[in-house]
């Protein structure tokens, strides 16, 4: 019987470890799960980003001296040239001109272009 | 005739001694170790292995739908074990968040009476349990293993006034290595009053509260009433009762009850023990 005690002494002293945690704290401030970067695809992830912050009218759009990012090509233009896009909008971030890309974006464009810029 | 001497002083000291009043203990001041939710003062006897189910079923006031609760039910499954007539151990295995709990209880004093004068029987109980079920996924977020675990220490000060009346207070300490939100308190400092009042023979009422000091809450939270009676037949308690609680361990009854009594939001439980007396005497 003492041997059984101390079992269960043991035991629930091996349980013991006290931790003030809560789980608002635990939440990461990036919602990392809403950013999925494993497989991005041009058609569904990278063409959206540029539609909406590039080739708008006056900006990137058709029979812009400055690259015409409206289609697959005039984007891929601007990745073989020097990596430009890279430069402007994952690491100098002054593009585009209104504020940087948000974080998520960053990461699904970097992931892209890492990836030789695939029209998938 | 140094060591005559002696043996006449023991001899005399003895018969003094004898001749003292003999000390009376208060004996069921509750009668089970239960009150309702929570622990009584009372342990099992040596060798006194006791076999617990409790059980609570939905809201009363979900109405006829849930046939006023039967519907839905959570259960306990414990056993406690006397290893001496002060100190017993027992585990048990929650069906709410499918929760396994252990705890160790002492009889640090007895109230008696005649030669040795002690007006309260005091009990000290400590428990941890350990939630079993999943955590809802939260992306981003890891749990570990001792999140799953919390703690409980109490100290329990009865007082059997007469055969009829007994009262207990029961200031708690309840530490949970996991809350929900920053504004909760992981250390939680409650105060619990109970009494027992007996009705006919086999009959008593219960009734228990618990008081959570405040700001260690969320707003959703609430403090927990249980009122019952108590029918005892020979080897076995039954314990009938309404309580705004749903859990029967301290982390769920006192940390986390949700529904307010007076709105109707009760649960009926019950709480029913067989004793088996595996060491000494059988039947008593």
């Amino acid at each position: 019987m003492k041997r059984t005690f101390q079992f269960i002494c043991i035991l629930l002293f091996s349980l013991t470890a006290c931790e003030y945690e809560n789980i608002e704290d635990l939440k990461p401030t990036v919602n990392f799960d809403n950013c999925k970067t494993d497989r991005v695809s041009f058609q569904t992830d990278i063409e959206p980003i540029f539609k909406q912050n590039c080739s708008t009218s006056g900006c990137h759009n058709s029979g812009s001296f400055n690259g015409d990012f409206s289609t697959y090509a005039g984007i891929k233009a601007g990745v073989d040239d020097n990596n430009k896009i890279k430069q402007r909008v994952v690491i100098r971030k002054d593009m585009p001109a209104s504020a940087p890309l948000p974080d998520c974006e960053i990461r699904k464009l970097t992931t892209w272009l890492d990836a030789g810029a695939p029209n998938n | 005739m140094k060591k005559i001497l002696i043996s006449a002083f023991f001899t005399a000291f003895t018969v003094i001694g004898n001749a003292q009043e003999s000390t009376n203990y208060a004996s069921e001041t509750f009668k089970d170790t239960r009150i309702v939710n929570g622990q009584s003062v009372e342990t099992n006897e040596e060798g006194q292995l006791k076999f617990l189910i409790s059980h609570r079923f939905g809201l009363i006031s979900e109405g006829f739908d849930n046939f006023f609760g039967l519907d839905q039910a959570t259960i306990r499954l414990g056993l406690d074990y006397g290893i001496t007539d002060r100190l017993t151990v027992g585990i048990g295995r929650s069906s709410f968040e499918k929760t396994v709990d252990g705890f160790a209880k002492y009889k640090i004093l007895r109230q008696s009476s005649g030669g040795k004068n002690m007006p309260v029987t005091v009990t000290w109980q400590s428990n941890a349990a350990i939630r079993t079920a999943d955590f809802s996924e939260i992306p981003g977020v890891n749990y570990d293993f001792a999140n799953r675990m919390t703690y409980g220490h109490q100290l329990m000060i009865a007082r059997k006034f007469c055969d009829e009346f007994s009262a207990q207070l029961m200031p708690t300490f309840i530490h949970r290595n996991l809350i929900e939100t920053r504004d909760e308190k992981n250390d939680l400092f409650a105060i619990g009053a109970a009494t027992r009042y007996q009705l006919t023979k086999t009959v008593s009422f219960q009734a228990e509260y618990y008081y959570v000091l405040p700001n260690q809450m969320a707003d959703e939270f609430t403090n927990s009433l249980s009122l019952g009676f108590d029918i005892q037949t020979k080897s076995h308690v039954f314990q009938l009762h309404v309580s705004n609680s749903r859990g029967m361990i301290d982390k769920f009854f006192i940390s986390e009850t949700r529904e307010d009594f007076f709105k109707g939001d009760i649960f009926f439980g019950f709480n029913f023990s067989r004793n088996f007396q595996l060491k000494g005497k059988k039947y008593k």
